[in-house]
């Protein structure tokens, strides 16, 4: 299995910066391989930090704020060493200022923050992500606009199976807009591809295009399901055999105590136990949900119209040819 | 559970399959009709939209996300493998009864997290006492990072996805209707024991709220019947074992006694995880157990004396007349406290006084009393933080002798913020952080029970102790508990031929518990019975022995009955 990604803080690192980098917030100091200031656009600003309120004040009152930095430490050192200089900083500038002995007191010297796996930084940025990295339309970068551009249409999906439990796969397929080919694995084979933005007329409007994109949809939409039809589903039958226990247990629980309950009090005990299986049932059903993450276009070209099978594509078993 | 790619030879039933974001495919046909050239990063955004969605997949049903997102902890391995088994084994539907100390909390936590994580709970009811209600919001927060809201009104129910609250406000009106609405995902209980008999409003409030997953918690699942687990595993299984006369034909022998322990105990496997300490779960730092003998002063000795002397005689009495000796026991106990936690019960004796008699005799007592100038005790606790360079934790019984203390510990210029049961959960909560951030003593009247934790204190000084064994290991359990460090110390004042040198004998020297286990007394000292028994037998051997040796026989006898006791538990 792949590694996983976002476990090391070099990693981090370099996610930070490639984001920072594609949303337009410069670097405005970078120190050693673990620390980083960000200087953020205003939009951004708004994604990152939680403070709506903040910025509605902002733009009701036409104030001209300063432009906001993050300040992202991404070992224990870095984050100590950033608070060490930001205090000693803050508290050089406030003395020359000159500080009442309250201020002293009080004195809060600005700090740099933590950002490890699972921190409300990297949750904000993923958040982000899903609004602006939802579609791309792209050609590769060596595309000179004179070669002929072979358009696959490429979706992004996470598959969860589901019961009291769940574990989840990220499926990429692509599917051929001019014969219609279906490839599982699809991103992973193309993502070292260096690619550039195109206009989707340039991939489009060939009359050799045979789908369109509702078309490359339900094949896609269709692939997966035959791909799931082809898989082992003994976990949902464990599920559904514990399921029919938990409701054979709970149906002569009620079975017990209904025949001592008041009448009036019946009902209710009735609707009590329909509610207990129903409970059961959301919590202990199987069912597969297919979420649908990532749309794209990839224009490649006909050197490239079959994409390369060689990588590390853990689902190209799936490859439906 | 294997989920293997592979081609299935005898296949299984296709679960349903459920669609999400079908309103993509719109979205993006709109995308591509606005866009001209897109936006030059826009690959890779996607890329990292991919990379982040990757980072966040659950890829195994069995791994557990959660560990890679708390920090400032290791959780302890038990509370890492009792997560994993209520999650794999036991489907998210458990009764968690460690032992006290062990981390129940955290192994609530641990799966709160972890469903979090995988998306199968969003919204998240826990239920706690009023107390703990600040307490636990922090933790989840600090701990877990889980955006936990501790309610303040009958709207937050709903609004917030993950509730801390009380029992007892949920269940009034206007907020159980507002629980009651709530399609909650995750149901978590704590101190559950309150649950044991179905027909309280507490059981039927739990029974009624909608719950995909439940914890409940408590270190004793099971206190005087063994009907009681049934009518909690009812909560979470209905029909687990039986309904309630099968249970009881197939399970119980009687009230007390299993018919097959080890029937019971598999069966119960799942839907209940027990660690207990001697099992191994954890070891903490050792605990230091000193008895400081005192001598009291001339004029202290006269008042006790005179105070045993009154004792006596209004025991005769009140016992040939069948009256409650009630308050002969609190005088009694708060002679050995201080004069002045006695002066009040006097006052009160005096006013009630029937005849002019007993009133002359009290008002006596009362005079002696006023001339105790100096306090033994007092000045020794003094005398003790002085040579500490370390921070303490006074505990007393009596509201009196708090202030009495406090107002000699500031004389000296010494620091100390007082702590009791009665405030308000926020003001306990200042009075810990002040006494963690600044304060040198803490001078508390109870142990806050269910409460608050103090593992960065190491001292404790019992000014007087409780006549009750689990209460004083309550007290001891504030900064000897999961998480301390260092060795803690406990000092127990004992003042010479008082009846409180044969209780810190009886608690310290003959039962021992504070080398056992509080495991087993969970179960022991838990009965009402016995310990509800135990002030008033004290006092009566106190009263009828007829000479110091008679008394130490009765309550070393008294001892070896305990340990007898927690013998049977312990095999049992």
């Amino acid at each position: 299995m792949n590694p996983v990604p976002l476990r090391t803080k070099d990693e981090r690192l370099r996610f930070c910066d490639a984001y920072f980098k594609a949303v337009g917030a410069p670097v405005v100091r970078a120190l050693g391989n673990d620390y980083r200031e960000y200087q953020l656009p205003r939009e951004v600003d708004k994604e990152l930090t939680d403070r709506p309120y903040y910025w509605m004040w902002v733009e009701k009152t036409n104030q001209d704020v300063p432009l906001t930095v993050l300040r992202c430490a991404f070992s224990d050192e870095a984050l100590e060493q950033a608070n060490r200089r930001l205090r000693e900083a803050a508290l050089d500038e406030a003395e020359q200022r000159g500080m009442t002995e309250l201020e002293r007191r009080f004195f809060r010297p600005p700090t740099a923050e933590l950002i490890t796996f699972g921190c409300f930084r990297l949750d904000k940025i993923y958040t982000s992500l899903e609004k602006r990295g939802r579609f791309a339309c792209v050609a590769p970068e060596s595309w000179n606009g004179a070669q002929p551009l072979i358009p696959w249409f490429l979706m992004n999906a996470i598959v969860s199976f589901r019961c009291d439990r769940v574990e989840q796969r990220f499926w990429s397929i692509a599917v051929c807009l001019h014969n219609g080919q279906v490839v599982f694995g699809f991103y992973d084979m193309i993502q070292n591809i260096r690619m550039q933005p195109v206009a989707p007329s340039a991939l489009l409007s060939h009359s050799s295009a045979a789908l369109g994109i509702e078309q490359a949809c339900a094949t896609a939409c269709s692939a997966i399901l035959t791909a799931l039809e082809r898989q082992s589903h003994e976990w949902a039958d464990t599920a559904r055999r514990r399921l029919d226990e938990e409701i054979s247990q709970i149906e002569l629980y009620y079975r017990s105590i209904l025949p001592d309950a008041p009448d009036d009090e019946k009902p209710v005990i009735e609707a009590e136990r329909h509610r207990k299986i129903r409970e059961r049932t959301e919590q202990i059903g199987p069912r597969i949900e297919i979420d649908i993450r990532q749309m794209a276009l990839v224009g490649l070209t006909e050197r490239r119209s079959s994409p390369p099978s060689e990588g590390h594509d853990r689902d190209s078993r799936f490859r439906n040819r | 559970m294997n989920l293997s790619l592979s081609k299935s030879t005898a296949p299984a039933a296709m679960p349903p399959v459920v669609w999400h974001g079908q309103e993509v495919q719109a979205a993006f046909t709109a995308y591509l009709e606005k866009a001209d050239v897109g936006n030059q990063a826009a690959w890779t955004l996607f890329g990292l939209n991919v990379t982040a969605t990757k980072a966040r997949l659950a890829r195994d049903f069995d791994e557990l996300l959660v560990l890679e997102h708390i920090r400032g902890f290791t959780p302890l391995p038990h509370q890492v493998e009792t997560a994993r088994r209520v999650m794999q084994e036991l489907h998210g539907r458990a009764i968690l009864a460690d032992e006290v100390g062990l981390g129940k909390t955290i192994e609530a936590g641990l799966i709160m997290k972890e469903y979090l994580l995988r998306g199968l709970a969003r919204k998240i009811l826990v239920l706690v006492p009023a107390s703990l209600v600040l307490q636990w919001t922090r933790e989840l927060n600090d701990k877990f990072r889980i955006p936990a809201y501790a309610q303040r009104n009958e709207w937050n129910w709903t609004q917030a996805d993950v509730v801390v609250g009380s029992l007892d406000t949920a269940k009034r009106e206007p907020h159980r209707s507002a629980v009651l609405e709530v399609e909650w995902d995750l149901v978590v209980v704590d101190e559950a024991h309150k649950l044991k008999n179905n027909r309280t409003k507490n059981w039927q409030m739990v029974n009624q709220i909608p719950n995909k997953y439940m914890l409940l918690l408590t270190a004793t699942p099971m206190q005087n019947d063994l009907k009681e687990l049934h009518t909690l595993i009812t909560l979470l299984r209905p029909g687990h074992l039986g309904s309630r006369q099968e249970f009881a034909s197939q399970h119980m022998a009687n009230a007390r006694q299993p018919r097959d322990a080890k029937e019971l105990k598999s069966q119960l496997g799942h839907v209940m995880i027990r660690n207990r300490r001697r099992d191994g779960a954890t070891n903490l730092p050792k605990r230091h157990v000193t008895a400081v003998p005192l001598e009291l002063s001339p004029a202290e000795r006269k008042l006790y004396d005179a105070v045993q002397q009154f004792l006596k005689q209004e025991y005769d009495e009140r016992t040939a007349l069948r009256r409650s000796v009630l308050p002969l026991i609190t005088l009694q106990r708060e002679i050995c406290s201080s004069p002045y936690a006695a002066m009040h019960t006097l006052e009160r004796m005096g006013k009630r006084a029937t005849s002019e008699s007993l009133r002359q005799r009290i008002a006596e007592l009362m005079t002696l009393a006023q001339q105790v100038t100096t306090y033994t005790k007092v000045d020794k606790v003094l005398e003790m933080i002085a040579s500490l360079d370390d921070k303490c934790i006074v505990f007393t019984e009596y509201r009196a002798t708090q202030e009495l203390l406090l107002y000699m510990l500031r004389k000296r210029g010494v620091s100390a913020v007082p702590f009791r049961g009665g405030f308000k959960r926020g003001k306990k909560d200042w009075m810990k952080d002040l006494f963690a951030s600044k304060m040198k003593v803490l001078v508390a009247t109870e142990s806050g029970g269910e409460g608050i934790n103090l593992q960065f204190c190491h001292h404790m000084i019992n000014f007087d102790l409780p006549w009750n064994p689990m209460r004083l290991e309550q007290r001891i359990g504030r900064i000897h508990r999961l998480g301390q460090e260092r060795e803690v110390h406990i000092y127990n004042l004992a003042t010479r031929d008082t009846i409180e040198a044969h209780i810190v004998h009886l608690l310290q020297e003959k039962i021992r518990m504070f080398e056992m286990v509080i495991g087993e007394l969970d179960y022991i000292v838990d009965d009402p019975k016995l310990s509800s028994k135990l002030e008033e037998k004290i006092l009566e051997w106190s009263m009828t022995s007829e000479s110091n040796g008679e008394l130490v026989a009765k309550l070393e006898q008294y001892g070896d009955e305990w340990l007898q006791q927690v013998k049977e538990s312990t095999t049992r």
